[in-house]
């Protein structure tokens, strides 16, 4: 019999310990983490792979991005929270209300449908899908609060929840007039932290951090052309249902006739910062950040969201419709209409998906 | 009669001559020690002393190094064996804690340079509060010498370099012959390290990071109290003993007022009825004497002695501590306790207290949760995962030292010599309290085994005798290393006129248990367990501070934490 039993209690306090006391004490977070391996893999499997995948995020993010660190921390789940989360294949998260809105019409679910489990207050409306191949089990959520490190905090919860094979960050971002229109879909070839910036006395420099898409995301993203598969039919259907409910609430742009909405579906980089963009200067942003040429969409959540999905080996995917341009007055009329538009894409999406279709999870 | 000297030299210290007859007695003791032989101490009845006072040897320490070699050079010729005292326990420096690493410096370079005129064989004994580091630059300096044993270093925390007899009793001579019973309280006391919520009620705002447990210091404390109760100063007609928690100080203070004749009650704070016995004495135009485990801010004893003087209307409440947190004077000092009313409180030993506040970053009650310690919380012999950790911060981390030859080093290792510093009592009895806990016949005839010549092993050998007073005998290191290499056999190491070998075979064979600093391989206490098989003494069991090979098969084994030290991040 070893000489030291572990328990559970000591690989969260080890953890604790790690997260407190070892910041500026390489040695030390060392021995912490040697001591913290060693006693996690005589635990049993749940705890012991809780622990880890937090020690992971410790590794990764043990001096810098706090905020980050301590949202991707959370969202590894409680090692001392019992077993029994729930399982989803696809989980949808939106930020705001219109997001929300434009999810459940797409995905059909009743705007006044109570949530089927909620959780620190937030709720998840849970709907199976029929593919051509197979079922599918979608959640849908909304965080309510914008911002990367509130995205990551609420990716904390939702993993405590539920076991995901695939997370999507749905809804609304700006994009370039130039490039876009409103009601255009975005779907992210990459994500990339454009607030990130180096002081200098000769002034800042910025120095974006990029998230890349696993790889069957990206190849997914290739082989999806939605109007050729009746997205146009599908998305002014929904928009035409959701007109005539009269749900309160559901804002629409006045001059738009849903028979002759038509978006159009782009792959770009969606641009995220803690910065919403309201100076009009969006195409200089982007410029800025290296994005001269690729459509983008400019949004405040994605990578936390990236960050926090990769902690926990979850697949990820942000689509975007285009709801504004970054000006300095932002109509909001097309919030609803945008995200309706990313979500009746990402249904089109995840129909053709032979990701989700193979039951694989990797 | 051959002949020993001491150094005529004085460190900060007022008076320039010995004249304490237990001093010369102890060094007497401390001489026939080392030469092992009867000696009898030069006499230089005119001789002047070289003396550097403490303000001197900070402002200009190069006079340390003037005045050490002048010392120097008037040792007695036919001296076989010189003692310089600069050790806190004899009194020869008033220094609190050791000396100044700069101050040492220039010790060294005085010895280093008049001990190459002494004759060859003369032997020079440093006694000092506590052994330089090895890497320190002042033991560097020595380090030839200190090889040889023509140099020897001795500390109050009883340890040596002496490497020719590591089991040398300079301990035992210092704690019989000088026998002072503030400084056995100051190295008996435990400290316990842990998160002790301040105040009666349930709203925390600060934490005391240290209790003070003088439970096993029940006869210092004895002694000290019927000193103290004896001073004319003092002299109280009835004594109230109160502690808002602490029982350590109850037995003893009874004891010493029933020698005394002297009514003592407690105190509680409470409801009025309950505050003193019913059958407690008229005080009125007496003098009372408040006595207390620990003054910390001085708040409790304040309220309760003008809540005595309320209620026994004495002529004078006056307050004593057997340790405060606060004070000039590290031993037998006096503060305030009562700003407004000029209340003072007199102590044994100051100690130090850490405070953290609730709102303060390091408050690992709240950041972390961290459960609160409790003063009365029972004893496993074990580090909790918290606990230890905490101390490795708390003492920090070191190279591996005193690597045997057969494994390589294990890099940075928790600071255990530093952490025995300060903790040595509290993981000496945790030890005991484990070890009692695997070996049922336990007792104060166990022999303890380790190897010598170690730093930690040293510190938790001395902390061991010290606070459990368990019998501690030291194998030479290189005996027990050329045993776990195999280069001579078990049975050879033992000597008859060695010291350690003498310890282990009386007439009847001690049972023993193994100890060290930490175990990793496990071969230096096999070589310590062959060893001591070869004579066929009974091995107990074994014990460590930490066992960096948890998963390794060991029979009747404590230790107080474990884990596999080697690192298992990418890329080892």
């Amino acid at each position: 019999m070893a000489s030291r039993v572990p328990t559970n209690d000591d690989g969260v306090i080890l953890l604790e310990l790690l997260r407190h006391f070892g910041r500026g004490d390489p040695d030390l977070t060392e021995l912490i983490f040697s001591d913290l391996f060693w006693s996690a893999i005589r635990l049993e499997d749940t705890q012991r792979n809780r622990i880890l995948a937090r020690a992971a995020v410790l590794m990764q993010y043990g001096r810098n991005d706090r905020e980050i660190r301590d949202g991707a921390y959370a969202a590894v789940g409680d090692p001392m929270r019992p077993e029994g989360k729930r399982k989803a294949d696809l989980l949808v998260v939106t930020v705001k209300a219109p997001e929300l809105d434009g999810a459940r019409a797409a995905f059909g679910i009743a705007q006044d449908a109570p949530p089927d489990h909620s959780a620190r207050g937030a709720g998840f409306w849970h709907v199976r899908r029929e593919t051509p191949t197979r079922s599918l089990d979608i959640v849908v959520t909304m965080n309510g609060l914008s911002t990367n490190a509130d995205m990551a905090a609420f990716l904390s919860t939702v993993f405590a929840e539920y076991d995901v094979r695939l997370c999507v960050l749905l809804g609304m971002a700006a994009g370039r007039e130039d490039q876009v229109v409103l009601g255009d879909v975005v779907i992210a070839d990459r994500v990339k932290d454009f607030g990130r910036k180096v002081l200098r006395p000769e002034g800042d420099e910025l120095e974006p951090r990029v998230f890349h898409p696993d790889r069957a995301i990206v190849r997914t993203n290739s082989n999806i052309q939605p109007q050729r598969m009746g997205w146009h039919e599908l998305v002014q259907t929904r928009l035409r249902e959701a007109m005539e409910a009269d749900i309160p609430g559901l804002r629409f742009p006045a001059a738009l006739d849903p028979a002759e909405f038509e978006p159009a579906f782009h792959r770009g980089t969606v641009l995220a910062s803690d910065q919403l963009v309201e100076d009009g200067r969006l195409s200089d942003h982007a410029a800025q950040a290296g994005e001269r040429r690729k459509p983008i969409a400019a949004e405040m959540e994605a990578a936390g969201f990236a960050t926090v999905c990769e902690e926990n080996s979850v697949l990820w995917l942000v689509i975007r419709g285009i709801a504004d341009f970054g000006q300095p007055v932002r109509s909001k009329e097309w919030q609803f209409v945008a995200s309706l538009s990313a979500a009746t894409a990402l249904v089109l999406w995840i129909d053709r998906s032979t990701y989700l279709a193979d039951g694989k999870s990797t | 009669m051959p002949e020993f000297d001491v150094v005529p030299f004085r460190l900060g210290a007022p008076t320039p001559q010995p004249k304490n007859p237990k001093l010369s007695k102890f060094y007497g003791q401390v001489a026939e020690m080392i030469l092992g032989k009867a000696v009898v101490q030069a006499e230089f009845p005119q001789r002047v002393f070289e003396v550097v006072k403490s303000k001197e040897a900070d402002k200009n320490p190069v006079r340390i190094y003037e005045r050490l070699c002048q010392a120097l050079a008037k040792i007695s010729p036919a001296a076989e064996l010189a003692i310089l005292d600069l050790s806190q326990w004899t009194g020869a420096i008033p220094m609190i804690g050791s000396i100044p690493g700069k101050a040492f410096m220039h010790i060294a370079h005085a010895i280093g340079a008049s001990i190459t005129d002494w004759p060859e064989a003369r032997i020079l004994a440093v006694l000092l509060p506590k052994l330089p580091e090895p890497e320190d630059q002042a033991y560097r300096q020595l380090s030839t010498y200190i090889r040889q044993d023509r140099v020897i270093l001795f500390s109050d925390d009883m340890e040596t370099t002496y490497s020719r007899e590591p089991n040398i009793p300079y301990g035992s001579t210092l704690l019989h012959v000088l026998d002072n019973p503030l400084e056995m309280l100051k190295r008996k006391l435990i400290i316990r390290r842990g998160w002790y919520a301040r105040g009666l009620d349930d709203v925390t705002s600060s934490y005391a990071r240290h209790f003070f447990d003088g439970s096993n210091c029940g006869r210092e404390l004895e002694r000290l109290l019927a000193t103290t109760l004896r001073d004319p100063q003092l002299h109280p007609d009835l004594v109230v003993y109160h502690s808002a928690g602490s029982t350590w100080l109850k037995g003893p203070l009874s004891t010493v007022c029933r020698d005394h004749d002297l009514k003592c009650y407690e105190y509680e704070e409470g409801s009025q009825e309950t505050e003193l016995p019913g059958q407690v004495e008229s005080a009125e135009g007496k003098r009372v004497l408040l006595v207390v485990p620990v003054v910390d801010t001085g708040a409790t004893a304040c309220r309760v002695a003008e809540r005595l003087e309320e209620l026994l209307q004495p002529a004078e409440v006056q307050v004593l501590a057997a340790l405060s947190t606060v004070g000039r004077k590290e031993r037998m000092g006096k503060r305030t306790i009562c700003q407004g009313a000029g209340r003072s409180a007199e102590y044994f030993l100051r100690v130090r207290q850490e405070d953290v506040h609730s709102e303060d970053d390091a408050c690992d009650p709240v950041r972390i949760g961290t459960s609160i310690s409790r003063i009365d919380q029972g004893d496993d012999g074990r580090l909790s995962t918290y606990e230890f950790w905490d101390l490795v911060k708390t003492a920090g981390l070191k190279d591996e030292d005193d690597v045997p030859h057969w494994r390589p080093a294990l890099g940075k290792v928790p600071n255990l010599p530093r952490m025995l510093d300060t903790y040595g009592c509290w993981l000496a009895t945790k030890i005991w309290a484990g070890v009692a806990r695997i070996v049922r016949q336990l007792s104060q005839d166990t022999v303890f085994v380790c190897p010598g010549g170690e730093q930690g092993a040293g510190k938790l050998a001395h902390h061991l005798e010290v606070a459990t007073e368990a019998q501690v005998v030291r194998i030479p290191r290189d005996l027990v290393d050329a045993v776990a290499e195999q280069a001579i056999a078990p049975s050879a190491t033992w000597n008859a006129a060695s010291a350690w070998c003498q310890r282990l075979l009386p007439a009847t064979s001690p049972s023993v248990v193994l100890f060290d600093e930490f175990v990793r391989s496990g071969k230096t206490m096999k070589a310590m367990r062959d060893i001591l098989e070869a004579r066929d003494i009974p091995i107990l069991g074994s014990c460590c501070l930490v066992d960096f090979s948890p998963d390794e098969p060991k029979p009747n084994f404590h230790c107080l934490y474990a884990w596999n030290r080697r690192s298992h991040l990418p890329g080892d």
